[in-house]
């Protein structure tokens, strides 16, 4: 069990560095365009306004990509504690756990 | 010489599993099965990619050290110890593999229930413990954390030990460097029961792959675009135990600073250090000259910084050369074995 929360916690972080590198390079590789296009002094304004508008875009999508990843991970935590206390052994009425058989 | 040949060589008591023959069995016996599972050795991998970081995150997936037996833990203590091993003569040879494997990579692929442990155990009566650790932390770390096991081991185990052998297999023996240093700094008693260490293709002087691996990494880092860094980022995640390797950081402050060069590590005194090296080709041809065993050079398995050096950190005369062999194979080769058997049988004449 302490494996497989070893695991979920790799892959949340995989995911989490992941998704942040992706999001890096997709933003520095859009910006080229609107670099260009703001050159053109009449295309500045808008161009900009778009940019704004693509980042916010960018920002959203991947910072969606990251929350359901935390809540993915977050809801399998509490799976995995679910399932470690239905395989602890039964109490009695003190809460003591039963005598192993003779 | 293969490894049943070995086995049934007239000097050699038979040790590996006999398969019986009788006319009667309709259904052949099952072949042995391996004692450590596929979960531990993908483990073994994980660790060595990435196991400094799967240290700092506390994650369950990071592989302490520890001594295995039959694949799973022994604990360093009496009870347990004296269940694993009732009849040791308090002769050990402590077995350490190297990077990204487990103690599994000893086993012999046809016979995976016989190592060099077991037949070592078999032919000279050395008790065989197996160390399994986390391959990506730091070499240093791994080799303080050793040294102070292997303090509890003296104090646990059953009966006194007499004579620890150390032998180490690739960055194995890098670890059993350090930790050798460290106690000879910190005056640990178990030094004193260690007079003969064996390095089956250790790189002493480093190995050449990881120092391509960095200079991939800066040149990739180089170049002024984002995908390029990535793959940069990508090639710098390998692990602290992996960086250490590309020019064989054994002490702490060596990686601490690593603008200064890294003076070696003179090993301690009073101790044979006896070195198997293998190589892809012949002894003195290209091929061997050029990729040694395929991971690590001639000179660095050799404890020289290169060919031409004239004062080699271990005695020219301990070093065996294994022709015709390739890295991993060296840990589980019945050629090695001769070689590691001849030289304890030399030693105890």
């Amino acid at each position: 069990m302490t494996r497989l929360r070893g695991l979920k916690d790799l892959v949340h972080d995989a995911v989490e560095q992941g998704a942040t590198a992706v999001e890096r390079i997709h933003r520095s590789s859009a910006a080229k365009p609107f670099e260009v296009l703001r050159l053109i002094p009449t295309l500045d304004a808008p161009v900009g306004t778009l940019q704004s508008l693509h980042d916010a875009a960018l920002s959203g999508t991947y910072g969606m990509v990251r929350w359901v990843n935390r809540a993915v991970d977050g809801t399998l935590d509490v799976a995995l504690d679910l399932f470690e206390q239905r395989q602890l052994p039964a109490t009695d009425a003190q809460g003591h756990p039963p005598k192993p058989p003779l | 010489m293969t490894t049943s040949e070995a086995a049934e060589s007239p000097d050699s008591e038979p040790g590996f599993p006999v398969v019986s023959s009788s006319p009667d069995e309709a259904v052949p016996p099952a072949p042995p099965k391996p004692r450590v599972g596929k979960v531990d050795l993908a483990l073994g991998v994980l660790n060595g990619v990435l196991g400094d970081y799967l240290h700092r995150q506390n994650n369950a997936l990071a592989t302490p050290m520890g001594l295995y037996h039959e694949g799973r833990a022994l604990p360093v203590e009496r009870e347990a110890l004296r269940s694993a091993h009732p009849h040791s003569t308090g002769r050990v040879a402590l077995w350490v593999h190297g990077l990204a494997v487990t103690e599994a990579v000893w086993a012999f692929p046809a016979e995976p229930t016989t190592d060099y442990g077991s037949l070592l155990e078999r032919d000279a009566g050395f008790t065989p413990l197996y160390l399994r650790y986390n391959t990506g932390l730091h070499i240093s770390d791994n080799g303080e954390a050793l040294a102070h096991l292997l303090q509890r081991l003296v104090a646990e185990f059953p009966v006194p030990i007499t004579e620890l052998v150390l032998v180490g297999y690739s960055m194995g023996g890098l670890v059993l460097r350090s930790a050798c240093h460290i106690a000879s700094e910190a005056c640990l008693p178990w030094l004193s029961l260690v007079r003969r260490s064996y390095s089956i293709g250790v790189p002493h002087f480093g190995s050449p792959l990881e120092r391509m691996g960095t200079v991939v990494a800066q040149v990739l880092r180089a170049v002024p675009n984002p995908y390029t860094r990535l793959v940069a980022d990508v090639v710098d995640l390998r692990s602290s135990g992996v960086k250490d390797l590309g020019v064989a950081r054994l002490r702490r402050q060596d990686w601490e600073d690593t603008t200064s060069p890294c003076t070696p590590l003179l090993p301690p005194p009073g101790i044979a250090h006896h070195l198997i090296v293998g190589a892809l080709g012949e002894q003195g041809k290209w091929l061997s000259a050029m990729f040694g065993d395929g991971v690590v050079s001639l000179a660095s398995a050799s404890g020289r910084t290169g060919p031409r050096d004239t004062s080699p950190l271990f005695p020219p005369e301990n070093v065996k050369v294994v022709a015709g062999i390739d890295h991993v194979s060296l840990a589980h080769h019945a050629e090695v074995y001769a070689r590691l058997r001849e030289s304890l049988a030399v030693e105890v004449a």
